[in-house]
Order: structure tokens, then sequence, then C-alpha cells
């Protein structure tokens, strides 16, 4: 037996585990080998230390302690002793696995818009319904229903008001004459800037120009408009017209300026340009241009009218300019036509002899019309041609 | 259980080092033992059956957290009680052997350690540390020959 072969049966040997026949082999080599003999003894030492060790004792109550576990514990003992026992290795885990379930949950929150948008709806369904505050109920736009026609005093309504189709369909023959005086009256007066107005309307809308409209319906044997605004009346303020006596009621704040605008007009001294419809910024050749839109009014006849025979029709049209600058007459109109040219002027009443005079002065004067009393502004056309 | 309880308890303070953990794994073994008592057979020792319960508990524990285990075992082998009695010097020295060989036993390997602590410390047969670890005899024999060895290397200042 060798050595190492000897020193693997020392534990057993010491142990007493060693069959008789392996005992004796054992011990045979000791008797021969010192160096086995004397690690067999440090063995035996080492196992002697281990021996004398104290044995351990349990804590006290640890009988106590078993026999309260070992009796039927409440479920949610039970359950709190397997969620969290022990402590020191499911506490730690738990709280880890808490902190990761919710930062996922976090981040799935965050990449999902489904759910942002279901949290965003069930939001105020959770929280107190918010009483909406009562809305105002806008009164109604439409005008007022016309109780009776209008009459000359009454505020004129604005354009668009006039071609809406409420108008009233019939009014009395008494009405419609004092309309169409008050129309003519003012075509002849403010007919310059109807058509500036006119433009201005319908450069902004493509619906139906008031002013053309009033014009086209002089013409035609429609039923004329409610109402034109006076020339010579100052109407009362709009606001202070009952609705229930006009034809319609009184206009919205839009209208109120541009009726403002035409009084202050009237009120003050007409410049020739200003009589001549035309705008500051108007060209000169826009009257020309400008005629296709008018030839409405040619239905309308004028106070006074005539021909004007001539042998040199341009020099013709020079004196007649120089003439009327000089009297402060306005040319409203001029059309080149086959005979001739026809050229309307605004002549004040005051200057209407000087200037039929200086037409007699210039060619041969002939008048086909005139006025039985003369208007303050005498819409005189006339017929230039050799 | 009176009877076994110190039993029990040493060896599970012995193997995981950490009184309180080794009370933990007395008493589990206790109560399985107790829900486990119609099973037992009585072929074997009521000691090596509770020895074979507390066996599995501390090496499945073990094996669950090695690292953590290791580190408290140490401290907690240092803190078990020494033998009374003696003169100063003598009371120092067997002190010291005592914490150095707590030492050497906690820093045996888990499967080694089991069986010095059954056989060395708690006195079983080697039959019956077999039974309880279901191991082999021959297995038992020499892992507990290489266990002696390390402890008598690690506790050579002492012999």
């Amino acid at each position: 037996m060798s050595c190492a072969d000897n020193r693997l049966l020392h534990s057993a040997l010491l142990d007493g585990e060693l069959a008789p026949a392996e005992r004796a082999q054992v011990e045979a080599h000791l008797a021969t080998c010192a160096d086995c003999t004397a690690e067999l003894a440090a063995l035996a030492r080492t196992l002697g230390m281990l021996h004398a060790l104290p044995a351990a004792r349990a804590p006290l109550g640890f009988v106590d302690r078993v026999l309260e576990a070992a009796r039927p514990m409440p479920w949610h003992r039970r359950l709190g002793r397997r969620l969290f026992q022990p402590l020191r290795v499911k506490l730690p885990l738990e709280a880890a696995a808490v902190v990761l379930v919710a930062l996922g949950a976090v981040y799935v929150f965050q990449n999902t818009p489904e759910l942002q948008q279901a949290a965003r709806q069930e939001q105020p369904a959770s929280g107190p319904v918010p009483v909406a505050p009562p809305v105002p109920v806008a009164p109604p736009a439409t005008p007022a229903p016309a109780t009776g026609p209008a009459v000359s005093g009454t505020p004129a309504p604005p354009a668009s008001t006039l071609a809406e189709p409420s108008q009233p369909a019939a009014k009395t023959d008494q009405v419609e004459q004092v309309e169409r005086k008050e129309r003519e009256s003012a075509l002849s007066e403010e007919a310059p800037k109807k058509r500036a107005a006119t433009r201005e309307r319908r450069s902004d809308s493509s619906d139906a120009s008031p002013g053309a409209t009033n014009l086209m319906k002089d013409a035609a044997p429609a039923p004329p408009p409610a109402a034109a605004p006076p020339p010579s009346v100052s109407p009362p303020p709009i606001a202070a017209a009952p609705p229930s006596e006009g034809a319609a009621v009184a206009p919205p704040a839009a209208p109120a300026p541009e009726a403002r605008d035409k009084r202050a007009a009237r009120s003050r001294p007409q410049a020739p340009r200003e009589l001549e419809g035309a705008r500051p910024e108007d060209k000169p050749g826009e009257l020309s241009a400008r005629a296709p839109q008018i030839p409405a009014r040619l239905f309308v006849a004028p106070d006074a009218s005539g021909r004007l025979t001539v042998g040199d029709r341009a020099a013709a049209e020079r004196a007649l300019a120089e003439l009327g600058g000089r009297l402060g007459v306005a040319q409203a109109f001029r059309r080149e036509e086959a005979d001739g040219a026809l050229i309307e002027w605004m002549v004040p009443r005051e200057v209407y002899p000087e200037f039929v005079r200086g037409l007699a002065g210039i060619g041969r004067w002939t008048a086909d019309r005139e006025p039985a009393s003369l208007p303050p502004r005498v819409r005189l056309q006339i017929r230039v041609g050799s | 259980m009176t009877t076994y309880q110190h039993r029990v308890f040493g060896v599970a303070v012995r193997m995981l080092g950490s009184p309180a953990e080794a009370e933990e794994v007395a008493q589990e073994t206790f109560l399985r033992a107790h829900g486990a008592l119609a099973e037992f057979r009585g072929d074997a020792k009521l000691s090596t059956w509770l020895y074979a319960i507390t066996s599995r508990l501390c090496l499945n524990r073990l094996a669950s957290g090695e690292g953590r285990m290791s580190r408290a075992r140490a401290q907690g082998l240092d803190r078990l009680p020494a033998t009374e009695g003696g003169e100063p010097g003598a009371d120092l020295e067997r002190s010291e052997r005592e914490a150095a060989l707590h030492r050497a036993i906690a820093e045996l390997p888990e499967e080694r350690r089991i069986v010095v602590v059954l056989r060395d410390l708690e006195g079983l047969a080697y039959e019956e540390i077999a039974a309880a670890l279901s191991l082999e005899l021959g297995t038992v024999r020499s892992r507990l020959h290489r266990a002696r060895l390390d402890l008598k290397e690690k506790l050579e200042r002492f012999l």
C-alpha cells in the first residue's frame, strides 16, 4: 500500500468505518511509515478540534415561535409570508420589479397615442361636467316686415336691402311718383358719386351693383326700389326712424357713414372734378371707359336738350370745355354717336342762361327741350355735330 | 421538536452562517416535518429525516443566494457561542482557535461542508449522511476526507 492510498483511508480509520481487512493493511503501513503516522496524528488533532466545538443552541422562544407558526394563519398572513419572506431576498427583487413595471407602463403610455387619447377623453368624463355659460341669442338678422310704404322722410335703406326680394310688391302710384322724382333728382346730383360707389361695390363682390341695379330698374318696367336717397331733403338719423314706419328697417351701421358722406358732399361746394363723377385718383380716360355702364340713364329724359351745329367739332368741344370751366359747369357725360358727340352737362340754375348764350356763341344752338322751371342743377344734353 | 431543535438549528447555522436565516430554516424544517408527518415511514430515524429536510433547505437557500450568504456567513459564525470556563489566557487561545475553525468550516465548499457538519459536529454515521443527502456511501467518505484535509491545512498553526 502506498502512502497516498493509505492516507485516503485515514478518515475512515479514525471514524472506525473501515472493514477489518482494510484496517489491518492501513495499520501495517503506518507501522513502517513515519510520515503517514504524522499525517494521521495531525488529522486526528483536527477532528479533536471539530469535536471540541460547542454545540449551537436554538435561540430562546424558538419552539414557541414554531408552534405559533404551525397554527393556521389567516390567508392574508400566509399571502404576505409567501410574497415577502425572506425579506432580504424578496423585498429588493419585488421593489425592482415594481419600478420596472412602472417604467414599462410609462414607456408604453408615451409610445401609444391611443392610450393618451383615451386618457384625455376619460379625464373630462370623470370630473364634474362644467356648465357652459348661457350663450346670448343673437337677434334675427332679417329686418322687421314692412308695414307701410316708404315716404320721403324715411331714412334710405342700404342698396343691398333694396335689392332684397322682401320688398313690398305693390306700391301706390303716388308713392311711385314721389320716389321717381327723388331718383331723378338723385341721379342728376349724385350720379358721379353713385358711379364711383358702384365701381367699388362691383370690385368687392360679383353681386348686382346697387347703383346699376337702380339705374336698370329705372329703365326697366320692373317695380322700382323702395327709396332712393333724397337729394334735397335731409333725412333724419337712421336710428331715429321707427322700424314699423319705413318699408325697410334701419340698415346696419355700414351705410350710415355713406349717407353722411353724401350729405356732406351736398353741403359743401363741389369742385368740377367731383361733379364729373371722377374720384381724385381717376384718370381722364376712365370717363369713356365708364360709358357702357351709363347708358341706362339716357332713358331718363334730361331737363333740357338741344343740338349745337358747328363747323369744326373739335374746336367746338374745346370751346365748350372753356365755357364750362369759366362758368363752373361740369361735364357729366360724353358719348360718341353716329351723328355727333352727345355731351351732358350739369348746369347750376344761376349760370344756365349764360351757359346757353355761350353755346350760341360757339355754334348754332337749337333747343329741343326747355325746362318749364329750372331745377337747382339743370341736366343739359348737347348733341354736337356738324 | 424540543429534542431536535438545537441539532436542526446547529446544522442550519453552520451551513448558512446567519442565526436569523438559520432560525427561519429551522422553523421551516419543523413546519414541513409537521405537515409531512404522515409520510414518515419510520424505517429511518426521525433525526435523520429532520437532518435531511434541514440539509435540503440549506443547500437550496445557498444555491439561490450564494454571494450574499457568503458575506454574512463569516460574521455569523464568529458570533457563535464560545466554550465557557478555563483560564483567561487559555480562553483567549481557545476563542481564537474556535473562530479560526468557524471560518475554515465556512470556507469549505457546500457539498463538503454539509458532510463535515453532519459527521463531526452532529455525529451522524456515514450511512445516515448518505441517506440524508441521497448520496452513495463512497461519495460521503471521499467528500468527508477531502473536507478534513482542507480543515487540517487551514488550521495547521493550531495543531
